[in-house]
């Protein structure tokens, strides 16, 4: 009886953690000030407006778990002025499918770093990393670490960070 | 990767257990607004439409990224040991949770591609073709992109190959060493920078890039361009 109650839970975030890493962002953007993109415009081309007609016909609703919940264009709420380079007035609403709850993966908060040598002990030479430098300061993430984790919060060089896998 | 300041503020960010097209959906615990990692911006909440500032990092392996960074600090893993649990996810036909959202036949599902988007205009770059094409000069959207293939570590990195007003074409890619065309310097193609001739010195712009599953860059982005296979 016990076991049934833990294998759901057990099979919804293994499903989640793969469904979730399907894509991991690699980095990118300018490293000095200058911004290499311009304005970006219509971040959401109008082609994303497609893609969320299609989900309804193709995707099953497998788990019963599932509850998919349409994002409401809810009007910018008072108060907070997101920046102007960032807002897109074009913006698409997109299908939301809730398996977990909020932190049933935990991010890391309060992550810890150990020296180059140190390290060799927990990394093995052909670990993938995720390294990143900020004046000169460099810091490497297990790859298959953060694939159970998903986001590190992080600072590095005075620089406030969120690595995503 | 991306920043936690958005304007001037800073924000922590958790996973929401929520996906979109099958591809993680991040909350910040400041005002619950969820976030699509793939586009990195606010899709619902307070937040919704700002964007969060990408910033640039590496995929290298330990002992490459050790030898250039001896300094450098590594996450502390405990000993669980560094087995991935997408491992079997990587080889398996099955995609997300929810199947897929729109079906194109172009290339093998869960094939990885470089995704890059400029000003409207998606272009991706499956492995199976950079692959054989470490080195792909190309124009995203207007903007001249190099893309650089590590093929041993299976992770590409992209660049803006306007210098000045200057554009440059890139040869090469053998180990990671690059040539342009123009001035015959020579370039590292992981992080972009000239280490001998003319150029020596200088340092490309990076570029927003993702690496992903096709099926999840196609779910986003069905209209893309797909380069090595159209025509």
């Amino acid at each position: 009886m016990k076991r049934k109650f833990l294998l759901i839970p057990a099979l919804l975030i293994g499903g989640f953690l793969l469904a979730a890493c399907a894509t991991a962002v690699t980095p990118t953007s300018s490293p000095t000030e200058a911004n290499p993109d311009p304005p970006a415009p219509s971040e959401a081309p109008t082609s994303t407006a497609d893609a969320q007609e299609e989900p309804t016909a193709e995707s099953p609703t497998g788990s019963s778990a599932e509850s998919t919940q349409q994002v409401s264009p809810s009007p910018t709420e008072a108060g907070v002025e997101p920046t102007a380079a960032a807002v897109d007035e074009s913006e698409t609403d997109y299908e939301i499918i809730t398996l977990l709850p909020f932190d049933a993966i935990p991010a890391i908060d309060d992550p810890q770093f150990l020296r180059a040598d140190e390290a060799d002990e927990q990394y093995s030479p052909d670990d993938l990393v995720m390294g990143v430098v900020f004046d000169g300061e460099a810091r490497a993430y297990s790859v298959s670490h953060l694939s159970r984790h998903e986001i590190v919060n992080d600072t590095v060089a005075g620089r406030k960070i969120a690595v995503t896998w | 990767m991306y920043s936690r300041e958005i304007d001037g503020k800073e924000y922590d960010f958790g996973v929401s257990g929520k996906l979109i097209m099958n591809v993680l959906v991040m909350y910040d615990r400041q005002t619950k607004s969820l976030w699509s990692q793939l586009l990195g911006k606010a899709v619902q909440g307070p937040l919704k439409g700002t964007e969060l500032e990408f910033l640039p990092s590496f995929q290298t392996t330990w002992a490459d990224w050790k030898a250039r960074y001896p300094d450098t600090l590594a996450l502390d893993i405990g000993f669980g040991g560094t087995f991935d649990p997408y491992e079997s996810y990587y080889r398996s036909g099955a995609t997300g949770v929810i199947g897929e959202t729109i079906i194109d036949d172009r290339l093998y599902v869960k094939e990885f591609v470089i995704g890059v988007e400029q000003n409207g205009e998606p272009a991706a770059y499956p492995f199976s073709v950079l692959n054989d094409q470490p080195v792909v000069n190309d124009i995203v959207g207007g903007v001249p992109v190099l893309v650089v293939f590590d093929k041993e570590f299976g992770s590409g990195v992209v660049f803006n190959r306007e210098l000045g007003d200057q554009v440059l074409t890139f040869s090469g890619g053998a180990d990671l060493v690059l040539t342009d065309d123009e001035t015959g310097s020579t370039w590292d193609g992981l992080t972009g920078t000239a280490t001998s001739g003319p150029l020596a010195g200088e340092i490309l712009e990076r570029v927003k890039s993702t690496r992903s599953f096709w099926f999840g860059w196609k779910d986003f982005y069905p209209d893309t361009r797909l380069y090595g296979i159209d025509p």
